[in-house]
């Protein structure tokens, strides 16, 4: 039982970070329904913008926690910036071509951004700052959980609370729901097509960059690829929510960290990876618009 | 200020990552890119000129008959190759196979699948099990690989391609990943990171194909009987319903295609192809690992598809052909060489979606 | 007068989200008949063409071919080889391949020009006689409908009206009983819908019933036998073109005088 509750907590944490980079594939779909390979790397790019500014503050061993928010805000402006770009450069000039020359773009544009910081950043692991408070442990009743486990739970949840106010209280959030129910009526009824695409890349990216450096506070490093498994993993998540729904990419992504947790203790640990793919394919054998999603495929 | 903001927002942006030096270097490539490609906006005419020089070229009895001159290229070249240079062209001959096999799907029917390699290392798999563990000779092997690889495909081609094609691309990709990873950890079947040795070379009762050549002329011949069947196949009413699909779905619905069958075989096909190939790599390299079966492995596939043109038996070839030699060529810039096939992929996409030789429409 | 109905469809209803978009709806065609389907736009007249052809299923009612053969349940491609077909409202053309391909990709169900993966790998004289056989039959038809001069083009370089009438010898090749045409005349020119009324004419005459969604009702009242009504996905009204044009609830419906 104990290890039952321990592996639940692992995968929850898990599960948040998959949720949080699921959004952002959501809200991508939902609005110009490209699978935005690249969103994996620009989750990776957080992580690396988050280590920026912790060199770049000097942090170390006794830092607080204004220096992990500090890193997060890093992370984030840095994503959204180059989701931004990659939005501008790469899928804003063929948005019109076929949906194979979509995803081939955006397949280069993955594939760059990878290469990109491996060039830039070398091709070593690159090591966080061990923070005390964050590695902070409590114990109850034999089940271990870290001041860090507990920040990424809040912040996925702020941030998740945040991002449903803003697409369903905002007049932007109302333009993003009208642009992707009907982009050509949106722009009839005076929504800017273009901004709007371009917001929803920035706080899909804003959302990874986030998760980026939450996760790299988690394991302590990070490399130039880890964005291509957090990626397929993050999109399985939004598509077993429902692709295009975000209350679904947020279940969705809880939902894969559990099973992903309990698979590895009680299968196979070896085979941790391949869950998250056998359930890709299993739901898109079942019910390919997903738990939650009503929409036709 | 078109060129300014560009330049100033690159290096901005890549700063962070590289360092300000490196990041001046990347923004003046961007300036460059900017540059080429105003230069061909703005001269579509000279575009038109091209289109028409290659209109009277692939017209010209030349053009037409040259793939009697590449085959005899083919057949000479190795005599006067050393060994590291045959090795090379040999894997030419198995990028080719891939290549075609991606082919039918990307090009014929507009279905991506990102895990096309998978394909490749059942093959491969299938022959290093059956035939150094088993001992089963070459040959049933090959059929078998092949067989093997088409039968895994349905469990990818079953679920998916009744839906929008972005869903096969993810699940292919996810494919591949589920298949590398039961080739790591599977120990007892495929001896897991360290994988098999000790393949057997095929034979006949007249000859062994133990030498690079002897290995180099018998993949050409499976190569160019894969090319007679998919030029076959793509004359033929066959060919013309995977092109419908691609061109329209319901409409080939309407027309009485039977579009999931249609989608199903070609899947299969494709598979197979890629099994077969797999079967040569092995018992070429008398080796297999997973470490040959990566997903960067299935994207190179793709830019060589799409390099030589989409649907385009001859362009595929000379993608393959392209993109195997020129790294070779150009060893030196090898951290480079990924970033350049995404910007290939990319620019591609942008100014000829179909490929160097393929029709522009 | 049973066994002469070729397409009887009985109380067929379907719900999109909340709305009924066709709502019981009952309506039959006779051997050599040319029905037209009116009705004002939203009306349930393509969703009706979508239940037909199998690309939608209708959620409660029938549809029966021939008096014998139930259709509601079936793949598009089922239906087709039952000799039905069905043009698009908005163009359904394979754009990037030449327009004899394009009417050669038709002849799928026509056993004459069917051939095997052996013939096709061996080029077997079966396969050499039966491709020939079939690109004759395409340029004909494509002389048919006035096109034979673009054969070689690809389907994406034609104009507007030769997109149509290029749908309509894809159509024919297929030897249909049943054709299904949404919106033929839209966007052609006053002499390409003369020509068209005179295309459907000849079709008529090879005993080919045909199925009309239209608009425009100058049109339907040169070629239709028979017209059906929908407004609301309901059956408003039917009859013969006269009496429809007089009808005072279709006048309103058109008027939206409601």
């Amino acid at each position: 039982m104990k290890i039952f509750i321990q592996q639940v907590l692992n995968g929850l944490t898990a599960g948040s970070v998959y949720a949080l980079i699921a959004l952002g594939y959501t809200m991508v779909y939902g609005i110009i329904e490209l699978i935005n390979f690249a969103h994996g790397e620009i989750y990776m790019i957080g992580a690396y913008g988050g280590l920026l500014v912790l060199t770049l503050v000097g942090a170390h061993h006794s830092s607080g926690l204004g220096t992990v928010l500090l890193a997060m805000t890093g992370g984030m402006l840095l994503s959204m910036a180059y989701g931004l770009s990659v939005e501008k450069f790469a899928y804003k000039p063929i948005r019109d071509s076929s949906r194979l020359s979509l995803l081939i773009t955006a397949l280069g544009a993955s594939i760059f951004l990878q290469n990109f910081v491996m060039i830039g950043q070398g091709a070593s692991d690159k090591t966080y700052v061990s923070l005390a408070l964050l590695n902070t442990t409590f114990n109850l009743h034999g089940v271990s959980i870290t001041v860090n486990q507990i920040l990424i739970f809040a912040v996925a949840l702020a941030v998740m609370l945040l991002l449903d106010l803003f697409v369903n209280r905002t007049l932007t959030g109302w333009a993003m729901k009208a642009v992707s129910q009907d982009p050509v009526t949106a722009q009839l009824v005076g929504i800017n097509v273009n901004t709007i695409i371009s917001i929803t890349f920035i706080v899909g990216s804003g959302l990874a960059g986030i998760a980026g450096v939450l996760i790299g506070f988690y394991y302590g490093m990070v490399n130039f690829y880890i964005g291509y498994l957090a990626g397929i993993k993050a999109f399985t998540a939004a598509v077993l929510g429902g692709i295009g729904d975000i209350r679904g990419a947020m279940v969705g992504g809880l939902l894969l960290g559990l099973i992903e947790s309990l698979g590895a203790a009680y299968i196979s640990p070896d085979y941790k990876d391949a869950f998250a793919f056998i359930i890709l394919i299993l739901i898109l054998l079942i019910k390919p618009s997903g738990l939650f999603g009503k929409g036709q495929v | 200020m078109t060129y300014i903001l560009p330049f100033a927002w690159t290096v901005a942006i890549a700063v962070p990552i590289m360092g300000f030096s490196r990041a001046v270097m990347a923004g003046t490539f961007m300036l460059a890119g900017i540059i080429v490609y105003t230069a061909f906006t703005g001269r579509t005419r000279r575009l038109q000129v091209y289109g028409l020089l290659r209109s009277r070229l692939e017209s010209s009895f030349v053009v037409r008959h040259a793939w009697i001159l590449v085959l005899a290229v083919s057949v000479i070249a190795p005599l006067l190759l050393n060994s590291y240079s045959l090795d090379v062209f040999t894997s030419v001959l198995f990028y080719a196979m891939l290549a075609l096999g991606l082919n039918l799907l990307v090009g014929d029917l507009g279905l991506l699948n990102l895990g096309y390699i998978a394909f490749y290392g059942i093959g491969a798999y299938t022959d290093a099990i059956l035939s150094a563990k088993f001992g089963i000779g070459f040959w049933p092997s090959l059929m078998l690989g092949g067989a093997a690889a088409a039968v895994f495909s349905l469990v990818i081609a079953l679920p998916t391609l009744r839906l929008k094609g972005d869903y096969l691309a993810i699940a292919t990709l996810g494919f591949g990943e589920i298949v590398r990873i039961v080739l790591n950890n599977w120990d007892s079947l495929t001896n897991g990171p360290n994988g098999i040795m000790n393949i057997p070379r095929p034979s006949l009762p007249w000859t062994q194909f133990a030498s690079g050549i002897s290995f180099f002329y018998l993949s050409l011949c499976i190569l160019i009987l894969q090319a007679y069947v998919l030029v076959r196949i793509k004359k033929s009413r066959f060919g013309r319903y995977a092109v419908a699909i691609r061109e329209n779905e319901q409409a080939s619905a309407m027309v009485g295609i039977n579009t999931y069958a249609v989608k199903t075989i070609y899947f299969m096909l494709s598979a197979f192809f890629g099994g077969i190939a797999g079967v040569l790599f092995a018992s070429k390299q008398m080796f297999v690992s997973p470490d040959s079966f990566t997903f960067i492995e299935s994207v190179y596939v793709l830019a060589m598809v799409i390099l030589g043109g989409m649907g385009n038996i001859a362009g595929v070839m000379v993608g393959a052909f392209t993109l195997v030699v020129l790294p070779e060529l150009l060893r030196s810039f090898v951290i480079y060489r990924m970033l350049i096939f995404a910007l290939l992929l990319i620019t591609m996409m942008l100014f000829r979606p179909e490929g160097l030789l393929g029709k522009r429409t | 007068m049973e066994n002469s109905a070729i397409l009887s469809i009985n109380n067929i209803s379907i719900m999109f989200g909340g709305l009924k978009a066709l709502d019981n709806v009952t309506l039959e065609t006779k051997k050599g008949e040319v029905l037209c389907i009116i009705g004002p736009n939203g009306a349930g007249k393509t969703t009706l063409f979508n239940c037909i052809t199998g690309f939608l299923r209708p959620s409660a009612g029938s549809i029966v071919y021939r008096g014998a053969v139930e259709l509601t349940g079936k793949k598009p491609h089922e239906i087709a080889a039952h000799g039905i077909y069905r043009s698009f409202q908005n163009l359904a053309l394979f754009a990037n391949v030449s327009v004899s391909d394009n009417v050669m990709i038709g002849g799928i169900n026509r056993k004459e020009f069917s051939y095997g993966i052996t013939d096709m790998l061996l080029r077997t004289p079966r396969f050499r006689s039966r491709e020939a056989a079939l690109r004759h039959e395409a340029s004909d038809l494509l002389g048919f409908v006035g096109l034979a001069g673009k054969k070689d083009r690809t389907a994406g370089e034609l104009a507007y009206g030769e997109r149509k009438l290029l749908e309509l010898a894809r159509g024919l090749i297929t030897r249909p009983q049943l054709l299904l045409l949404d919106e033929p005349a839209a966007g052609l020119n006053p002499t390409e819908k003369i020509e068209l009324v005179r295309a459907i004419g000849r079709i008529r005459e090879q005993a080919i019933n045909v199925i009309i969604i239209e608009h425009d009702m100058r049109f339907v009242s040169d070629i239709a036998n028979w017209i059906v009504v929908l407004d609301y996905g309901k059956k408003l009204a039917e009859g013969l073109p006269d009496d429809i044009k007089n009808n005072q609830a279709v006048i309103e419906a058109y008027l939206g005088t409601r």
